[in-house]
């Protein structure tokens, strides 16, 4: 049986990107704040530390900073044709856990949304008509526009120092940025990050054939930065291990090094560590949250009542607790009915990887957000008439580190094992380098998530279960994508190489990307969105769910920059308008 | 859904001490048997080798010959009064796994119960009347008595090739042995063990005292021995890593030692490892048993029918599968109806340790088993009048 | 569903086991020991530096021989099994990695699809045990020997029939063993050294990577410049063989030869 605790103003489930930002807002403004976080506290000098940091077996492969699967996982099927079977390993995404979240993981990469991405629908049917879009898509406008996030982009970018080059200033397209970009008031706080040999290669190939290359927008620091919490960043030193990896020089962007400190120091704020929400307690209308139950390090149970109750954890924790505590209807896929656990979407990645005789590329140097982008191919940034297939993505060569475990590219037809395979790995380990094709996913009705009617975990409570397959518009999509990398590779010199789009069955067990959207997506119509343009439950007001979890359908790009944008513009209507008055805001 | 295999003859559940004796017998008579064993084989040769089976922390802290509690465990309380929780570590007492169970990690301790064991309630009764037990006790007799077992015991003995001296042979009292042991028709088949300095002192200390101490029978062969079955029991060389360890010498009584060998060779047997019976089937009219259902290592599900099926794990495996599989009525304790699950007990231990300033007796050296006892405060061998106890 | 083909036949005899228990005289020696009879004496195994705590000695044969086809020592250098992989094997086993820490262990375990991933009630140390027996015994039967034991072009066809599943094996899905085991010998190859493999570096060597990273905000502007420099581990910094910067990171030293490239 819970103990009840003492209320609070604000409970926040999950000390992540989210928690921390509106934490720290929150608190600052006088609210007594609570940051509810399963896993454990870590920081840059006590857990990131040379040499140990630096360990590819360790935090690569064992995912030492991931999600313990022991107490939690999730079940995972194609379709309902299929019996979902547990995830018992990391493999397709790695989610985070302990204090900072993914955002401690992560590579860096931030972009703002394509103008385009939040009114997909609407566009999509205006410029080719409906026989553009699959008859089960489910994509849909996100209720807010790129215009309305814009001034939330740029306070995300400033607090987390991204470093780029505008692409579109204020409407006027820039040299050396992504022309595509919506228009942005003011450049990044930051300079571009340098270009590698594999960067400068990729850019020189990509004009050639008429693209716009640009470096991608990192949240790895080119130089050290304040922010305007106060809080100092390092100089990245392009190390090459970035992503899975916390960065020893607190050089990487994450709520360590851009939040924590000050949040730390705020009296308001009360960080509880070891401690699983399992549930957010309504009352007896159902129409507001009282309080979350939560299990503390030492298996006890206990209820911390709070006024407002958000939910800033994983997308995956996100909407599994939407559905454990019975907010909002939750999705029923052959009904059509219901929104929690609809419109889950993810990534459509696709390689080539190209190999050259005469080239050195050290790749083992490196950021995680080190890379060459073209944006010619997002979105709806090219005529899709005739394609068969709406979205795109960006097609891109990264320098984010060759750590041999992962990374030793063998030329098409090279045994997997073997003399052979030794010799060409050791040939091509520094001859060769990837381009990526960063595809968005839409909504499809068959692609949800909801709780699994076999699996618990630790706690006894039922997993969350994700039905979840690429369609034609993706595998289309792709392949037109890939194609046009190998393109690039070609005109790059390359000599050999290997090109493989998203084809078959999704499957879980290769490493694609940790981009899982949806299942609390937000929207104008209640009766497709389970949250409203501010991140508010439809059902519940006092509760919010702010991360990924509200795309109604994912875009091109890495969604951490729009993440970050979608938090602000939530804190927003929180300050000024839900504490002044609490109800609906929408 | 469970794939049905041919049916067999017979299906132990469990190769351990009871489950391969049981298999070599009935195999030698012509019958197809099966033996589902949930943990892998274990062999002497390949898995108890020097010098890594002498290792303090794997075998004894970490409990490597012992039950994965990961897959299974079962909960404790006190009483009825209280929630019981999961033993989620091993502690008290150290259930086995693989090929052999914990006989293969026992310190190889081998007695006869006394004749008053097998029927403790008629004679208690008998000699101090019903108020020498508490109302609650749910003592009674075996319905077999030591002289039926008397011969088997002896087979028992000489099939594990037990170190000791006779105490009572076909009534006579011997010296040096039991006085108190119930009357056995044969010497054990190996002599004792040799006498460690603690012992010796034990002896002289007990025998001023007016007690007959005698060596432990133990299942540590002091000899070179060949059992019944042609399997061969080496020598003990009192290396002093016994019970949670396994015996790179292959001198501990034990399947791998004692049966194996011969139950391997026979093709009328066949060894499944690495699959967990989940329940035995019964017929409609739930009076017999048709097969077992079993995991196998891929996770999947068998059903292989027998005409015979015997329950040959550890005490508590057997309990949970005949309550999982519905035979026999449940215990309850409310209404004190029902019979599975009722009557477990345990064992009372106590110690004195001794500290001494002018001895050294390289305690790092000895065996399972190895030791002096006395038998004067056991059973019923001396009058508990008065006591407020029974047993000892 | 009638009785699958696949019905198994295991451990019927003990010749499967492996090697034979010699008979005779074991114990050699005139003194009071020679009473201890027949003795299983393990195969005299070489002196090994790093005693295994997970793999019987059968175990480390099978493995030795196994990963030495899978990166074979050749003219560009050590192979997995000189760079000590099977050891590597060992360590993973007899930890967490072994015993399936920090992931999902619960049942039941149907098999699934291919894009399910891992389903199964054994755990990593489970599989190996269950592969290497499974394997031994079909070499047993078709060849009379142990994996260990057979010339290197059956090993190599028992390795190719494990990978592609044309040898099916019963306890464990012969595919599922061998990519464990392939990805486990690519882990040991090139991970640090101080999980065991790796020795000397031999993998990192091979294709120059310099280790526990080092700074590079200058040289990575240096496009088409080879950096080549003395790979630097884990215990190396922390045993002060290596110097280091304010921040912990080596300061390389550079090699220099007249090769192009790796």
């Amino acid at each position: 049986m819970a103990t009840r605790l003492k209320p609070v103003d604000v409970v926040t489930v999950g000390v992540g990107l989210t928690g921390t930002i509106l934490a720290k807002e929150l608190a600052e403004s006088g609210l007594k704040v609570v940051g509810l976080e399963r896993g454990a506290w870590r920081d840059t000098q006590s857990d990131f530390a040379m040499p140990y940091a630096h360990d590819e077996l360790r935090y690569a492969r064992r995912h030492e900073l991931m999600q313990d699967l022991s107490r939690e996982t999730l079940t995972f099927r194609n379709s309902t044709n299929d019996l979902a079977l547990p995830m018992r390993y990391m493999g397709s995404f790695l989610p985070g856990e302990g204090v900072g979240g993914a955002a401690v993981h992560w590579n860096g990469v931030t972009w703002r949304f394509l103008p385009w991405d939040f009114e997909t629908r609407s566009r999509t049917l205006a410029r080719y008509g409906a026989s553009q879009l699959a008859e089960d898509c489910t994509s849909q406008d996100w209720g807010v526009t790129y215009d309305e996030l814009e001034p939330h982009f740029d306070r995300f970018e400033y607090l987390y120092g991204i470093c780029g080059k505008a692409g579109n200033l204020k409407g006027k397209v820039q040299d050396g940025g992504n022309p595509f970009e919506g228009p942005r008031a003011r450049d990044y706080p930051n300079p571009p990050m340098k270009t590698s040999h594999v960067g400068a290669i990729y850019a020189k190939a990509a004009k050639e054939l008429g693209y716009h290359p640009f470096p991608a927008p990192s949240a790895n620091m080119t130089r050290p930065y304040t922010n305007p919490y106060g809080v100092t960043l390092g100089a990245c030193v392009y190390c090459g291990y970035c992503e899975r990896f916390g960065c020893e020089m607190g050089a990487k962007a994450s709520p360590q090094t851009t939040v924590l400190p000050v949040l730390m120091k705020n009296p308001n704020y009360e960080l509880r560590t070891l401690s699983r929400v399992i549930k957010v307690n309504l009352d007896s209308d159902k129409k507001r949250a009282v309080s979350v139950t939560y299990v503390d390090s030492r298996g006890r149970e206990f209820e911390q009542p709070a006024d407002l109750i958000l939910l800033t954890s994983y997308v995956f924790s996100n909407v599994r607790l939407m559905l454990l505590s019975g907010i909002g209807k939750a999705y029923d896929p052959a009904a059509n009915t219901g929104v929690v656990g609809r419109n889950y979407a993810y990534q459509t990645n696709g390689n080539v990887t190209a190999f050259f005789e005469d080239k050195v590329f050290n790749q083992f140097m490196g950021a995680g957000a080190l890379s060459m982008m073209i944006d010619d191919l997002d979105g709806d940034n090219f005529d899709h008439t005739g394609l068969g297939f709406i979205g795109g993505g960006w097609i891109g060569a990264a320098s984010s580190g060759a750590r041999p475990i992962d990374f030793h590219p063998v030329p098409q037809g090279t045994p997997r094992w073997g003399s052979e395979w030794k010799k060409q790995v050791s040939r091509y380990y520094n001859r060769a380098f990837g381009i990526n094709t960063h595809g968005a996913c839409q909504s499809y009705r068959g692609n949800y998530l909801d709780l699994d009617p076999t699996y618990r975990d630790a706690y006894g409570l039922p997993l969350l279960r994700m039905t979840f397959d690429f369609r034609p518009n993706e595998y289309k999509m792709s392949e037109h994508l890939t194609k046009k990398a190998a393109e690039i590779a070609k005109a790059a010199g390359a000599t050999k190489m290997s090109v493989t789009p998203r084809t078959g069955k999704y499957s879980i067990v290769p490493y694609q990307s940790t981009h899982n959207t949806g299942g609390v997506a937000m929207g104008a119509d209640r009766a497709t969105s389970a949250v409203n343009k501010y991140l508010q439950s439809w059902d519940v007001h006092n509760v919010f769910v702010v991360g990924a979890s509200a795309f109604p359908q994912n875009g091109g790009y890495n969604p951490t920059g729009t993440v970050g944008a979608l938090t602000f513009h939530a804190l927003d209507a929180i300050k000024s308008k839900y504490l002044k008055q609490p109800g609906p805001l929408a | 859904m469970a794939t049905k295999l041919k049916p067999v003859d017979v299906v132990t559940i469990g190769v351990g001490l009871t489950g391969t004796i049981l298999a070599q017998e009935l195999a030698s008579t012509g019958l197809k048997v099966v033996g589902i064993e949930r943990g892998r084989w274990r062999d002497t040769e390949h898995d108890f080798a020097m010098p890594g089976v002498h290792d303090e922390l794997k075998y004894v802290r970490n409990k490597e010959l012992m039950q994965d509690l990961s897959k299974e465990t079962i909960t404790f309380r006190n009483s009825g009064s209280e929630a019981a929780l999961p033993m989620r570590q091993l502690g008290s007492f150290l259930p086995g796994e693989g090929v052999g169970g914990a006989a293969v990690h026992w310190g190889g301790l081998t007695w006869r119960f006394l004749p008053w064991d097998f029927e403790t309630k008629s004679q208690t009764l008998a000699r101090y009347g019903a108020k020498q037990v508490s109302d609650e006790c749910t003592m009674q007799d075996w319905g077999v008595t030591y002289s039926e077992l008397e011969p088997h015991f002896n087979r028992f003995e000489h099939l594990y090739g037990v170190s000791g001296k006779a105490g009572n042979l076909n009534g006579k009292i011997i010296p040096g042995g039991n006085p108190f042991e119930g009357a056995r028709s044969a010497e054990y088949p190996n002599p004792a063990l040799k006498e460690a300095y603690s012992s010796a002192l034990f002896r002289k200390a007990v025998e001023g005292m007016g007690y007959k101490p005698f060596p432990v029978p133990t299942a540590a062969n002091s000899q070179v021995y060949k059992n019944e079955y042609g399997n061969t029991i080496n020598a003990c060389v009192y290396c002093g890593y016994c019970q949670f360890f396994a015996c790179e010498m292959g001198a501990k009584g034990s399947p791998q030692t004692a049966v194996l060998p011969t139950l391997m060779k026979n093709p009328n047997y066949e060894l499944r490892t690495l699959c967990n019976v989940v329940k035995i089937n019964l017929d409609s009219e739930k009076k017999r048993a048709v097969s077992v259902t079993y995991v196998d290592s891929r996770g999947r599900e068998f059903e292989q029918p027998a005409d015979l099926i015997l329950l040959t794990s550890y005490v508590l495996n057997n309990t949970r599968l005949m309550l999982l599989s519905g035979i026999g009525k449940p215990y309850d304790p409310n209404t004190n109806t029902g019979v599975v699950g009722r009557n477990y007990a345990y064992q009372t231990p106590s110690s004195v340790t001794l500290f001494f300033e002018d001895k050294n007796f390289n305690s790092f050296m000895g065996a399972g088993g190895l030791g002096l006892a006395i038998d004067e405060f056991n059973g019923d061998n001396i009058d508990q009048s008065g006591m407020g106890f029974i047993g000892g | 569903m009638s009785e699958s083909k696949g019905r198994r036949e295991f451990l019927k005899s003990a010749a499967a086991l492996g090697a034979a228990v010699p008979v005779g005289a074991a114990a050699q020696t005139k003194s009071e020991h020679a009473q201890h009879g027949t003795h299983p004496a393990p195969k005299a195994a070489a002196a090994q530096s790093r005693p295994y705590m997970f793999l019987s000695q059968a175990e480390v044969a099978f493995l030795d021989a196994a990963v030495s086809h899978l990166i074979p020592k050749d003219e560009l250098g050590p192979g997995a099994k000189e760079a000590g992989v099977t050891y590597f094997i060992d360590q993973q086993l007899f930890g967490g990695y072994g015993s399936m820490a920090k992931k999902y262990t619960q049942g039941p375990w149907p098999e699934g699809t291919p894009q399910q991933g891992y389903q199964s009630p054994l755990t990593p140390s489970g599989v190996y045990r269950a592969g290497i027996q499974d394997t031994n015994k079909y070499c047993q039967k078709t060849y009379g020997k142990t994996f260990d034991q057979l010339a290197r072009a059956q090993q190599d066809e028992v390795l190719k029939g494990l990978d592609g599943g044309k040898i099916e094996l019963e306890q464990v899905r012969s595919q599922f063993f061998f990519n464990m085991m392939l990805n486990n010998t690519i882990e040991g190859f090139f991970a640090d050294p101080v999980y065991g493999g790796n020795r000397d570096k031999a993998g990192w060597k091979l294709v120059g990577f310099p280790g526990v990273a080092a700074v590079y905000t200058t040289f990575i502007e240096k496009h088409g410049v080879p950096y080549k420099a003395q790979p630097v581990s884990i215990a190396d910094i922390t045993g002060r063989l290596a110097k280091v910067d304010e921040h912990g990171h080596p300061i390389h030293v550079m090699i220099h030869d007249d090769k192009a490239g790796a």
